[in-house]
């Protein structure tokens, strides 16, 4: 599967020092690491809000994304950029988060295909969001997890069904399915 | 961003429309609280990168097993000066995993490297076409070995990979246990 790269951040540190503060993390220095979680915590958290749609659970899986960040550091090798490994770091904490609840709720009742939660959407959060953020907050999960990575981070339909297990009829039918939802919430 | 799909008018009327709503959303939100504190806690000792968690954990308990037995069939291979090389070698293992690699991965290579040395040293013991064989396994899995940690190199989240290293490490070492106990021009 190719990994798609986010767009760039201006307030990232630049390949040089990026590299060097990874180096030194690799070393065991929180310092370090910590300047890489002031320089790309943002991405990670609007990518983690996003996918989730609930302000506090986005803090927690932020969390567990840098957490996995520092235990995995040995495993980066430097041939892509620091943010575009860490992106795909957090998509796969999403995701192996979405799919341990699909594996609680399964216990409560079926569902045809994985990731496809299909609740009735979560509250919008509060703060600052925009409105079509809002939105998609509210947007079931499944709808959500494919608009999110289709239309904001840029994965291809192929992508998402090799990353989520749902099929890419699916993950096309999600997106249309968002897009109509988002287009009668923002009507409103 | 793709727009691969949707030719009817009222799909495409709908990503028309959330299109430049889309474009102008910002990439990047802080958190309204400093999660750095919290994260920090969080923090183990760098030795404990890539074997922490979940299957990455589950996979360097089958290394501990899986090193123990290839180590044990190699001490048996080989002579008492040779087996006192192995045992300084293997007290070295504890090192600090080399740049890049999973402290587990670094384990299963020199191991396999270990039970490669014994097995040069019986070469001339091994029928030529057993040889041969051997030779070409060994090269079909350093290849799946290689595809996955440069697939783990794009996806370094990906737990699934993780186990497909691991178990391509654990062909490797099994082969070559087998190999070694293998008798003489088989």
């Amino acid at each position: 599967m190719t990994a798609t790269a986010p767009a760039p951040d201006p307030d990232a540190p630049d390949a040089g020092a990026s590299a060097d503060l990874v180096r030194r993390a690799r070393a065991g220095d929180h310092g370090a690491f910590a300047a890489l979680y002031r320089a790309t915590v943002g991405r990670v958290y609007a990518l983690c809000l996003r996918l989730e749609g609930d302000a506090a659970r986005a803090e927690e899986l932020t969390q567990d994304v840098f957490v996995r960040a520092w235990e995995r550091l040995a495993t980066f090798r430097g041939d892509s950029a620091f943010a575009t490994w860490l992106h795909r770091l957090a998509v796969n904490v999403v995701l192996g988060d979405r799919r341990a609840a699909w594996r609680r709720e399964r216990r409560v009742r079926p569902t045809h295909d994985a990731l496809v939660l299909e609740g009735a959407g979560v509250a919008p959060a509060a703060g600052g969001m925009l409105d079509l953020d809002r939105a998609i907050a509210a947007l079931p999960a499944g709808a959500r997890l494919v608009f999110v990575l289709h239309e904001i981070e840029g994965y291809t339909h192929d992508e998402i069904a090799a990353m989520t297990g749902i099929a890419e009829g699916t993950s096309k039918t999600q997106l249309f399915r968002a897009r109509r939802l988002l287009r009668e919430a923002l009507d409103r | 961003m793709t727009h691969d799909d949707h030719t009817h008018d009222g799909p495409a009327d709908d990503a028309a429309a959330l299109a430049p709503l889309v474009a102008a959303l910002p990439r990047s939100l802080e958190p309204p609280h400093d999660l750095w504190p919290a994260i920090a806690d969080r923090l183990g000792p760098p030795a404990a990168a890539a074997t922490t968690r979940g299957a990455s954990a589950f996979l360097a308990r089958r290394w501990s097993t899986a090193a123990a037995l290839a180590a044990g069939l190699a001490l048996a291979a080989l002579s008492s000066g040779a087996t006192a090389w192995l045992l300084r070698r293997s007290e070295g293992a504890v090192a600090a995993a080399p740049a890049g690699l999973a402290p587990g991965e670094a384990a299963y290579q020199r191991t396999a490297a270990e039970l490669a040395r014994v097995l040069a040293a019986r070469r001339g013991e091994l029928a030529p076409a057993t040889a041969a064989t051997l030779a070409r396994n060994l090269a079909i899995i350093d290849q799946a070995i290689a595809e996955s940690r440069a697939a783990l190199a794009h996806d370094p989240g990906n737990d699934d990979l993780v186990a497909l290293l691991y178990a391509s490490y654990e062909q490797k070492v099994a082969l070559l246990r087998q190999a070694i106990d293998l008798p003489r021009k088989s």
